[in-house]
């Protein structure tokens, strides 16, 4: 039921980075190394957006900064039966910083979303997902779609590779990466005066590495 | 009625690390410590989390409801709480959640029914153990839902890391246009909304 089109287009981009780089001349010597030091870290940086206001996000981290979980009060998209029109799309983006161990090698971030969908009879809602590095131009959309009528609890997963994190694997600190979410949701024309809405309660993501393919030293 | 705890499939379980193979443990002493505590059926000081030993936690909601009546906004007809627990740091041990009650109350007139659901995750990960009841009316009374994981299906913390786990709770009412019900995680009496059991094991 969940798409994961555009998962699958990233990774295949992925392998094309490992080969272009592994065969690039003189930037760095290629050869079998022990592998990296230390592991992918990802941490919560900061949340923005009318899904999650000031106070009603909290963040939760595992204690070796693999993975987080944001959990929500208030964010929530709904339309019809008189709901102002404002309130049809909720979106929250989480500023993630990437930590990159030393070393040449690559990782996967895998994000899942938790909520709840009330979607009467025709109404439609929709759950958009988003990732970036800051600064850089490849981005990546993920769409899915709910049709009422429908009332219970859903979960999606995005597994997103780091290619990109390939490219600086000697700058230090932080990767700033953005993970984007949000909800919309359409009344429709068969009951638009009942309110139809959208949840999320949380949102987890965890970054795995992998050590099995090419690398090279900084 | 008991509920049935469902393992919802990973979506990568080749990437996931293999179940750790150990044998039952008792729980190392120590308590959890709340991480966090958030929802819409959990604002600002109406949980309270009772830390017992490292193989039980009760919760208890005095404002996790869900209702649909006139006048009463859509948003009202459920209500969620996800409370975050840390074990301690203790090496060569993991554990898991493997059994868990909720109670409440629910008044449920003919033609409407009502949710209750429990699922619980380790930070980060997108394997939920899940367990539901639905309640149908004519209902009055106060409901429980019993679950037990079946030993195979217990999630494991990931052995070497002490990641949170994440308890999240909700209930709804069953939505028809024109229909009254609503139901609590708070059954009125001195018992927890929620008890949960933890099961340990060696790494």
């Amino acid at each position: 039921m969940l798409g994961r089109r555009w998962g699958t287009a990233f990774a295949a981009f992925g392998i094309l980075a490992v080969l272009f780089t592994t065969a690039e001349p003189g930037a760095a010597t290629v050869r079998s190394i022990d592998p990296p030091n230390g592991q992918f870290t990802i941490d919560v940086h900061s949340v923005h957006g009318n899904g999650c206001p000031p106070g009603t996000a909290k963040v939760v981290r595992a204690g070796d900064r693999t993975a987080f979980t944001v959990t929500y009060s208030n964010y929530t998209a709904q339309n019809g039966g008189g709901i102002a029109i404002s309130q049809r799309r909720a979106a929250c983006t989480i500023a993630v910083d990437v930590g990159v161990p030393h070393g040449f090698t690559f990782g996967i971030t895998r994000t899942t979303f938790r909520g709840f969908a009330d979607l009467a009879e025709g109404a439609t809602g929709r759950l958009d997902t988003q990732y970036w590095f800051v600064g850089m131009d490849v981005t990546g959309k993920i769409r899915r779609d709910f049709t009422g009528e429908l009332q219970d609890n859903w979960q999606a997963t995005d597994e997103v590779p780091l290619p990109e994190v390939m490219w600086m694997p000697c700058r230090p600190g932080g990767v700033p990466l953005n993970i984007e979410s949000s909800l919309t949701v359409n009344a429709g024309r068969i009951n638009p005066g009942t309110t139809s809405l959208m949840t999320m309660d949380a949102t987890d993501s965890e970054v795995t590495t992998i050590y099995n393919i090419a690398w090279r030293e900084c | 009625m008991r509920g049935r705890f469902l393992l919802l499939a990973p979506v990568l379980a080749g990437a996931l690390a293999a179940p750790p193979a150990a044998t039952a443990a008792e729980p190392p002493d120590g308590q959890f410590s709340v991480q966090s505590i958030n929802g819409s059926g959990c604002r600002a000081a109406t949980t309270q989390v009772r830390l017992r030993d490292l193989s039980r936690v009760d919760v208890s909601f005095t404002a996790l409801q869900a209702q649909q009546g006139r006048g009463v906004p859509a948003s009202s007809r459920r209500s969620a709480c996800t409370v975050s627990l840390r074990a301690p740091a203790v090496r060569g041990y993991t554990f898991g959640v493997d059994n868990v009650l909720l109670r409440g109350r629910a008044t449920l007139p003919a033609g409407t029914s009502a949710t209750a659901t429990a699922s619980s995750w380790f930070v980060g990960s997108p394997r939920t153990v899940h367990a539901e009841r639905e309640i149908p009316g004519v209902f009055d009374a106060i409901w429980d839902l019993r679950a037990v994981v079946r030993p195979g299906s217990v999630s494991w913390m990931p052995c070497g890391t002490n990641t949170p786990v994440n308890l999240r709770v909700d209930v709804r009412v069953d939505a028809r246009p024109g229909g009254v019900g609503r139901i609590s995680l708070d059954a009125g009496t001195n018992e927890p909304s929620a008890s949960y059991r933890f099961a340990w094991k060696r790494c």
